[in-house]
């Protein structure tokens, strides 16, 4: 019994798998009919788009042809329109054609372009015999309709009303003309010790500044001006657009001499060299000076002992000089490091007016400016401002090299002539910070120039 | 006043003024001395004192009708007399 149980159970179970088959199977190719089925309709309506788009490229095609056709009006051609200078009205009259055509012409009135189809012909006149036409028609009992105009009033009114698209055509091209005809920037290049505000004055009182006209500016006098600078070997220049470009060579081992009246020691020293190359020096070698006394001057004495003027002092006085500088510093800097962020913003300036003023989107950033100049016509720069976020970092140092650092850039501020000591201790605080100790030693360069001294400033100092 | 006329005025009235049909190739035709009976695309028929004439083609229009004298502007398959 129990086996025959078993047999049944198990031949049911092959059934229901065979069953769970079947519908699997099915299940599969409907899924396959669904897709074969999306897959045709997404043909279908590809096609339609396609017979869509080629329709409305035919209807397209068809009025560009008509378009070209008509632009293609030559006047060597049986086909060409005259639209002619008089004015002329054209008739639409429903039948008519010959009849209406012999008894216009016959009244003296001259048709052009006469057309007939559709039931009806088309015809134009001259304006002056429209009102002729009218009375005939009624009196044959045509209808008619009233079409375009055509001929001086038709051109008229065409550029009538395009006249501000002509004035501002015109316009533009005059104020291109008048911008083209004048420098709106002065481009100096070549020049690394003279600053570009020097040359650029010398250039000014010459006349040669931004907004002048190309035929005032004369490159061999632009030339000369500049050439008769110090420390200017050589100088071209161009006209380029509305740049004017001045290149500059400047002379070997110049440099800027900046001018003073006076000359007085920076530090407590004893002298040892003076090297005067204009002015009266107040000090001898060997002598010992405080920091603040008087070394040279540009006084002038007349042989009674007057003084005349104070003309320029340009002198250099050294001297051995031992100094101890003090300082504390910590441990710790912070840097400001980019987080990765950044943002672009573009302005424009025309004729030197700046379109919009650049704010930094960041409250802590690094910024890079490039300009690029399009002034062939008129003067137009695109200046692009990138700004990249920061954050500050703390970040610890060695302070045995901070220390250096300091002595180094104390000694180079010094600006010492020859050897020099220089030595320097680190202590802790109690605040977290370190002191610096630093001493040193050497001859350095001990003169600073300073406005012409009042009498007596002289005397005070014992001169 | 036409050419011709203007001749014949010249030479004192020595030449009877007939029709005048002159084709410019097949894209136009030229007629004076005849009045536009029927105007259509492709069949253009004229009346003068002796004759019908008759202008057939294809897109003709009449470029020109001044009294008498019509320029046809189209293709010109042909042109016929008939004496009335």
């Amino acid at each position: 019994m129990s086996r025959a149980k078993k047999t049944d159970g198990a031949a049911e179970k092959k059934q229901r798998e065979q069953e769970l088959k079947r519908i699997k199977a099915a299940k599969k190719a409907k899924k396959t009919e669904l897709k074969r089925e999306k897959e045709e309709s997404r043909k279908r309506i590809a096609e339609i788009n396609a017979k869509k788009r080629a329709v409305k490229l035919e209807a397209r095609q068809k009025v560009y042809r008509k378009i070209k056709k008509k632009l293609k009006n030559d006047p060597r051609g049986f086909g060409y329109n005259n639209y002619g200078f008089l004015p002329r009205v054209e008739l639409k009259v429903k039948g008519g054609g010959a009849e209406v055509a012999s008894r216009l012409s016959t009244a003296g009135i001259g048709m052009a372009d006469v057309a007939v189809g559709g039931g009806f012909s088309t015809f134009k006149i001259r304006k002056k015999d429209f009102h002729k036409a009218v009375a005939i028609l009624n009196e044959l009992c045509y209808n008619f309709e009233i079409g375009e105009g055509f001929g001086i009033g038709r051109l008229t009114r065409f550029w009538l009303a395009r006249s501000g698209l002509i004035f501002g055509a015109v316009a533009a091209a005059i104020a291109l003309n008048i911008s083209y005809s004048h420098i709106w920037r002065i481009d100096i290049s070549g020049n690394e010790v003279l600053s570009d505000a020097a040359i650029e004055s010398v250039l000014k009182k010459a006349g040669f500044v931004s907004g002048v006209k190309k035929t005032d500016v004369d490159t061999d006098l632009v030339c000369a001006a500049v050439n008769g600078m110090d420390g200017v070997s050589d100088a071209g220049a161009e006209i380029i657009g509305t740049t004017l470009y001045v290149y500059v060579l400047e002379a070997k081992d110049f440099t800027v001499r900046q001018k003073f009246e006076a000359y007085e020691s920076a530090y407590d020293a004893t002298v040892t060299r003076i090297v005067v190359r204009r002015g009266r020096a107040h000090v001898a070698r060997g002598d010992v000076v405080k920091k603040g006394d008087l070394l040279a001057d540009g006084d002038v004495y007349s042989t009674a002992g007057e003084l005349l003027y104070t003309g320029e002092c340009d002198a250099d006085v050294y001297g051995d000089v031992s100094i101890t500088v003090t300082a504390e510093v910590s441990a710790y800097s912070v840097e400001y490091r980019r987080t990765g962020k950044s943002k672009r913003q573009t302005c424009f300036t025309v004729f030197g007016r700046r379109l919009f003023t650049p704010k930094p989107p960041y409250k802590s950033y690094e910024s890079r400016t490039t300009t690029a100049n399009y002034d062939v016509l008129i003067p137009l720069y695109v200046t692009t401002y990138e700004y990249f976020e920061t954050k500050p970092v703390t970040v610890e140092r060695d302070v045995d090299a901070v220390a250096k650092e300091f002595a180094e850039s104390k000694a180079k501020e010094l600006e010492f002539v020859g050897e020099f000591t220089t030595s320097y201790t680190v202590k802790a605080t109690e605040t977290g910070l370190y002191r610096v100790n630093l001493f040193l030693s050497g001859e350095a360069l001990i003169s600073k120039g300073s406005p012409r001294r009042m009498p007596q400033d002289s005397e005070n100092i014992g001169e | 006043m036409s050419f011709i006329e203007q001749t014949a005025k010249l030479f004192g009235n020595a030449v009877e003024i007939k029709f005048h049909a002159i084709m410019f190739g097949r894209d136009g035709i030229y007629i004076e001395g005849a009045k536009p009976m029927s105007i259509d695309k492709c069949e253009m028929i004229f009346r003068t004192p002796r004759c019908i004439l008759t202008v057939t083609g294809d897109g003709m229009t009449v470029k020109d009708l001044t009294g008498d004298c019509t320029a046809i502007v189209g293709r010109i398959d042909g042109v016929s007399v008939k004496d009335i």
